[in-house]
């Protein structure tokens, strides 16, 4: 009944999915989203929502059909030893690259908003640490401590912007598509790149029983940050208008500073706010983290992964302190979303290969459909 | 498991507490924080300015920057809580006059105070005239971009001295700042008030370039008064809303909660007597059409509400008594709305009501064309609707 | 102990030699036999009587009682400890029989009962003796530890077996109200230090054959009888079986309280958190037992062991389930609310105070610098000195008589506060916010993990001063990683909260309704999982997850 070492059930991959997601970047993508497409953001974000939930979920389906294996082996499987390992390095560096990410990101904020003075180097380590104690025992505490994070961090900041009551002008959105399908389209890669963070669910399959479950488990995931991402959209630019959106740095942060709680019995929720979204920003490093190391260690044949989470760390360190200024650091994000993009782009075409194997009779690693 | 992770866990609390030894850099204490609660900006007239010497002056010169006098009010929090017991007052206003960028005021004022000043519990910003017809947006560019200051602290313009606002003697409410801020609060009984004016939404209208009304604050003896506002175009002040003018504007938004509407009770003679009814449920509708060619505003207001007083002896109401009541409310708003937007479309020639926001949403082509001559040659011409629908709820405890 | 020579070479090597020869001095002293004496008795009473003073030395406490039975006029001798047996049990019982009604029935019947000692053990149980426990033994360790723990040793003639006849009547506490786990509703009787009596109260509420007790000595030299209790088909054998791996590794010379035993079988001694629950209540003990957990019951202490113990269990109270399932689930949320209180309310103040005063509210921050206003420590060092001052009372308060007390709390809690506030030493609110999380702390059904809790505080409120919010969040992180990673006899601490256990939850923040507690907590996995069977659902629906 205690769940054995490192298997996941389908709700604990539905929360990570979700909280993972759910990172940094959402405080940020409002404005990444409106400066490319303006009003019709939200539709950018349909878009790019629709496009990684597909993509997820065929990763999910594809992953699904080699049960408790590591993603190194059955890439190679697919595309050959050398394709399997440049594919595997790559969402290595890709996720060790989108923690580095997070952790910058993270850092600029806290320092924005809570901490001016104190070192980023101090903050770094401090979480970064903290990071390393959990992820270095595996993924099931990751799981277990997901979850409570998810009650106690990103569920009462779904409820606080689903409860929303500064001014609002839902006029805001209107007109539609006022300057052509053009800035829509131009919208589309910030918008998907929000839902970047999909790839892990191409490592986390492997340690499920019933890896079936895990395509609908993703599908649900993604189809709630979608309607999350999409109400945060809607709601910034409803609170703020296209043009004040563009020039706010944080949006979301500033969206919750105008709440003023709910009836105006609590007149400041930032101090719940940030506390919560420390916890959320937490568990998006951990899994990215996890994952990118999962990868590497996998892939170099290493079974006890505490060593390369310590070994990783001085790297995420380093690579986050990289970019000078947040500028720098966003030029980042734009690089991780094509990469994000590509990889979106090679799952079907895994799916595709993995069912050909299938049929002609290779059905020895996994199950039929 | 267990075990083999104790160590890492027991080194990361050992460093995490050793860090509490040597870190603490933005430990800021309460006590050693002033606490900023008011600013006042007023613009000091170029004969002052020729009357500083010095290095400042060279600046002055040298930068071309505009030299303001700021006014801070701290908040003394031993005043402020122990009532009656200390008696000592709850504030004490800091004034120093600088250039326009206020980074280097907030050093300036430490000279003065015993306090650093901390400005994350700032309520209000109160304008001078002069700042304002300048141009506030290098003024409050500095607030806009703290992250400490909130978006929700009001502004207000005043047409007296800014230093006589914050440093009004109100027993009800012995600080200054909270004083300003809760007349916000009273918008909902006092409909000559304009809707509170807030930081992050003067920014955003400053980036939309819109016309837009700051609440308008006077000094009294130991009182404020605020009721009208001043009529801002982008960053700056182009003119101001009387009180009256003001409860139209706010018919025509629809930002009324409650409102009197007083009209000459029907068939009285001689001394004037009137019919007081307050609105208490209104909405109004803006939007646009275009007819034959030309622009057409149109207004739809629609209100309830209850009567409240008729100073007429015939009590009892027929229906003939109230249609005719009604149509005179009715009047009465629609008449008052459209002076007003005749003032603006004559007098201002500015776009207070946000109709070119409803052409932009309606016809977003035609909005591409005309937006920049919107304010001076479309909003103008165009033609006026006002429709006015009242409903009379409750007459009070009377028949 | 006894043996160490005070004033002894420094070296220890001799000093350690000395001893073992001492020691064999006193073994060995009066009998020239080979080692097997030691062991087992011999055919001769003179000599086993001999080998039983050598070793037991002259301890006044044990009484040697020498005397004839039988007409053949066996000669025979009672071994116990003065004290630890029943006076009335040994003469009236056991002397009397042998002395008088055992000849007399001998020479009414004309038959030898005393010849051989299977014959004495029937004659004895079914005749004379009306002790309940006779056995049969020729260790002479295990007759010690008999004559030592309350039992008498009938040495009998030439044979090379004696009896053991067990007659306990030590000085005994009565079945009390337990002082700790009070409750206003529910039994009022508690365990004590004789377990016996506790095993009693045990099979009291559980009269079912399942219960099963199994017994062991733990302790070199304290002999102290522990008693294994679970119900055999209903307990998690894995755990079981672990509760018994565990117990057989610890090798200590004593057992004084329960506490010891706690300590040496948890997972992580490095955790804050307690990972065995301990109870005086019997009730709480048998719910516990019947949810499929394993009750350890130890002589000489009055609190019993629960394992496995997960965090939820202790902010149960079984008041929660006595009382109706609304105000069961009020109390127990209030409970958990309390607890973060505990931790985090001085961590959360600092970081407020000295960090972000821009994200409380207004006049709550003019409130609070008023408050301060001339207080002249910074407030980490003002909530420091409070929360020590704090625990300083609590301590004071918990070691005295009760009347002195009680005294210890007004003059604390009430002069040195409020006299504090007026010399401006500290703030109001200050004093407001330790009574708060004291209080909060104390609001936690178990006595432990509210003092786990106080601990934690500190560290967090560390954090808060070096980090602010970002340093409170910061160990919310890290106790929760803790609490995640940590297990309690193969069971996860945090169940059933994460891993999700969906079915549990009835009984976890919340109290439901009895007639929905269909099922024991599937965390514990239990053998059998159905608790009752309600009327109109059938047996299949329960098992879920």
């Amino acid at each position: 009944m205690n769940s054995p070492k490192d298997i996941l059930t389908s709700r604990q991959l539905l929360v990570i999915l979700i909280s993972t997601v759910i990172g940094v970047q959402v405080f940020i993508m409002p404005r990444l989203v409106v400066e490319a497409a303006g009003r019709d953001g939200w539709l950018s974000l349909v878009l790019g929502g629709g496009w990684a939930l597909l993509a997820a979920t065929a990763a999910a389906y594809l992953a699904s059909f080699f049960p408790r294996q590591t993603p190194v082996v059955w890439f190679s499987h697919l595309l050959g030893k050398w394709g399997g390992i440049a594919l595997s390095l790559g969402f290595g560096c890709f996720f060790l690259f989108v923690a580095a990410e997070v952790l910058r990101l993270f850092t600029d904020m806290t320092q924005t908003y809570l901490l001016p003075r104190t070192p980023s180097e101090i903050i770094m380590i401090t979480f970064l640490l903290s990071i390393a104690y959990v992820v270095c025992h595996g993924i099931n505490p990751i799981a277990r401590v997901t979850l409570i994070f998810f009650l106690f961090g990103i569920i009462p900041s779904i409820i606080l912007i689903a409860v929303f009551q500064g001014k609002v002008n839902f006029g805001e959105l209107v007109p539609v598509l006022a300057g052509g399908i053009a800035p829509v389209i131009r919208g589309f890669l910030p918008a998907y790149g929000d839902f970047g963070g999909w790839g892990i669910i191409v490592f986390l399959v492997q340690f499920m029983d019933t890896p079936k479950e895990a395509v609908k488990g993703t599908a649900v995931g993604m189809a709630v940050i979608w309607l999350f991402f999409m109400a945060t959209f809607i709601i910034t630019l409803a609170a703020f208008g296209p043009i004040e959106t563009q020039y706010l740095l944080y949006p979301v942060v500033d969206l919750i500073r105008e709440m003023e709680g709910v009836g105006g019995f609590i007149e400041k929720l930032d101090l719940i706010f940030l506390s919560a979204w420390i916890l959320s920003v937490f568990v998006t490093l951990a899994v990215c983290y996890y994952v990118a190391v999962l990868a590497i260690s996998q892939l170099a044949g290493i079974k006890n992964i505490a060593v390369p989470v310590y070994v990783g760390l001085p790297l995420v360190y380093l690579l986050a302190l990289l970019p000078q200024g947040y500028k720098a650091a966003e030029g980042l994000v734009g690089y991780l979303n094509y990469t994000s993009f590509i990889f979106s782009l090679s799952v079907p075409l895994l799916v595709f290969l993995a069912r050909r194997k299938i049929k002609q009779g290779g059905v020895s690693d996994g199950e039929q459909t | 498991m267990g075990n083999k992770h104790k160590k890492p866990m027991v080194l990361l609390v050992l460093a995490l507490l050793s860090l509490a030894l040597a870190g603490c850099w933005d430990l800021w204490e309460i006590d050693d924080r002033g606490i900023v609660m008011a600013i006042g900006i007023e613009e000091i007239p170029p004969e002052e300015v020729l009357q500083t010497q010095g290095l400042e002056r060279q600046l002055i010169e040298s930068t071309n920057e505009r030299a303001l006098k700021i006014t801070y009010q701290f908040a003394v929090p031993s005043g402020f809580a122990g009532e009656g017991s200390s008696g000592g007052p709850a504030y004490v206003n800091l004034g120093t006059t600088a250039l326009s960028s206020e980074v280097r005021l907030r050093g300036l004022i430490s000279t003065q105070s015993s306090r650093k000043g901390d400005l994350t519990h700032l309520q209000a910003v109160v304008l001078g005239p002069e700042v304002c017809k300048n141009g506030i947006y290098c003024v409050l560019e500095r607030f806009i971009r703290d992250p400490g200051v909130r978006r929700q602290i009001s502004i207000f313009v005043t047409e007296d001295d800014v230093a006589q606002v914050l440093d009004v003697n109100n027993p009800q409410e012995p600080m200054p700042a909270l004083y300003l801020v809760s007349l916000t609060d009273n918008e909902d009984w006092a409909n000559r008030m304009p809707p509170d004016m807030q930081l992050g939404e003067i920014s955003r209208r400053i980036r939309e370039n819109a016309v837009y009304v700051v609440p308008r604050v006077a000094a009294g003896e130991n009182s404020l008064k605020m009721a009208g506002g001043g009529i801002f175009h982008g960053d700056r002040l182009v003119g101001w809303l009387g009180e009256l003018e003001t409860n139209a504007y706010r018919w025509i938004i629809g930002e009324v909660d409650t409102a009197p509407i007083l009209v000459a009770a029907p068939g009285s003679k001689g001394p004037r007597r009137t019919e007081g009814y307050l609105a208490e449920n209104t909405q109004s509708i803006r939007s646009v059409e275009i007819v034959d060619g030309q622009i057409k505003l149109k207004v739809k207001i629609s209100t309830e509400g209850t009567l409240v007083e008729r100073q007429i002896k015939e009590v009892v109401w027929s229906n003939e008594a109230l249609a005719e009541v009604k149509k005179a409310l009715a009047n009465r708003v629609s008449m008052d709305t459209k002076v007003l937007i005749k003032k603006a479309q004559e007098e201002w020639r500015l776009d207070l009501f946000g109709f070119g926001r409803e052409v932009e949403k309606k016809y977003p082509q035609l909005w591409k064309e005309i937006k920049d001559e919107w304010n001076n040659l479309y909003f103008p011409g165009a033609l006026v609707e006002v429709d006015v629908d009242v409903i009379i709820n409750r007459t009070g405890t009377k028949r | 102990m006894e043996y160490k020579a005070k004033g002894d070479s420094k070296v220890k090597k001799p000093k350690k030699i000395e001893r073992k020869t001492h020691r064999q001095e006193i073994y060995e002293g009066n009998l020239n036999q080979e080692q097997k004496a030691d062991r087992e008795l011999w055919p001769d009473l003179t000599h086993n009587i001999a080998v039983l003073k050598g070793r037991l030395g002259g301890s006044p406490d044990i009484v040697f009682h020498e005397f004839v039975m039988g007409v053949d006029e066996i000669e025979a001798c009672l071994v116990f400890t003065d004290g630890l047996v029943e006076r009335a049990v040994v003469t009236q019982d056991i002397l009397r029989p042998l002395e008088i009604d055992v000849p007399m029935l001998e020479v009414q019947s004309e038959e030898k009962i005393l010849v051989d000692i299977d014959g004495l053990v029937t004659r004895l149980r079914q005749r004379a003796i009306q002790s309940a426990e006779i056995r049969k033994e020729k260790k002479f360790d295990v007759l010690i530890g008999a004559a030592l723990g309350g039992g008498v040793v009938l040495l009998y003639g030439d044979q090379e077996e004696a009896l053991i006849i067990s007659a306990p009547g030590w000085p005994s506490r009565g079945v009390e109200e337990p002082s700790s786990d009070t409750l206003i509703r529910g039994p009022r009787d508690g365990f004590n230090e004789t377990l016996r009596f506790n095993t009693a109260l045990l099979r009291r509420r559980i009269k079912d054959p399942g219960l099963r007790l199994e017994s062991a000595m733990l302790g070199k030299r304290s002999r102290t009888e522990i008693n294994i209790c679970y119900i055999y088909d209903i307990v998690n054998r894995d755990v079981l079986e672990e509760v018994r791996k565990r117990l057989k590794k610890i090798d200590i010379d004593a057992i004084l309280e329960s506490g010891y035993v706690e300590q040496l079988i948890e997972d992580s001694y490095l955790s804050p958190f307690p990972q065995v629950q301990t109870t005086e209540r019997p009730d709480k003990a048998a719910a516990a037992i019947l949810e499929g957990r394993v009750v350890i019951l130890i002589d000489t202490t009055p609190f019993a062991l629960i394992v496995p113990a997960t965090f939820v269990q202790f902010f149960q109270s079984p008041e929660d389930y006595y009382e109706r399932w609304l105000i069961g689930s009020l109390t127990r949320f209030i409970r958990y609310i309390a607890s973060y209180l505990a931790v985090f309310t001085p961590g959360l103040v600092v970081a407020a105070v000295a960090y972000h005063p821009g994200l409380i509210p207004t006049k709550l921050t003019l409130a609070i610098a008023a408050s301060r206003e001339g207080v002249p420590f910074p407030i980490v060092v003002e909530v420091l000195l409070m929360e020590a001052a704090f625990e300083f009372l609590r301590e004071a308060g918990a070691r005295l008589p009760q009347s002195i007390g009680q005294t210890i709390g007004i003059v604390g809690g009430l002069i040195i506060g409020d006299a504090a506030v007026r010399a401006n030493v500290t703030s109001p609110l200050m004093v407001v916010m330790v009574a708060l999380t004291a209080v909060a702390s104390f609001a936690i059904p178990s006595y432990s993990l509210g003092i786990g809790f106080r601990m934690l505080r500190f560290p967090t409120i560390f954090l808060a001063a070096t980090f602010g919010i970002y340093g409170v969040v910061l160990s919310f992180i890290l106790i929760n990683i803790h609490m995640v990673t940590l297990k309690t006899f193969g069971v996860n601490y945090l169940a059933p909260f994460t891993p999700y256990q969906f079915s549990d939850w009835k009984d976890l923040m919340f109290r439901l309704p009895w007639k929905t507690m269909v099922t024991r907590p599937v965390y514990t996995a239990p053998q059998d999982l159905v608790r009752q069977k309600v009327a109109d659902s059938e047996e299949g629906d329960n098992e879920q997850s």
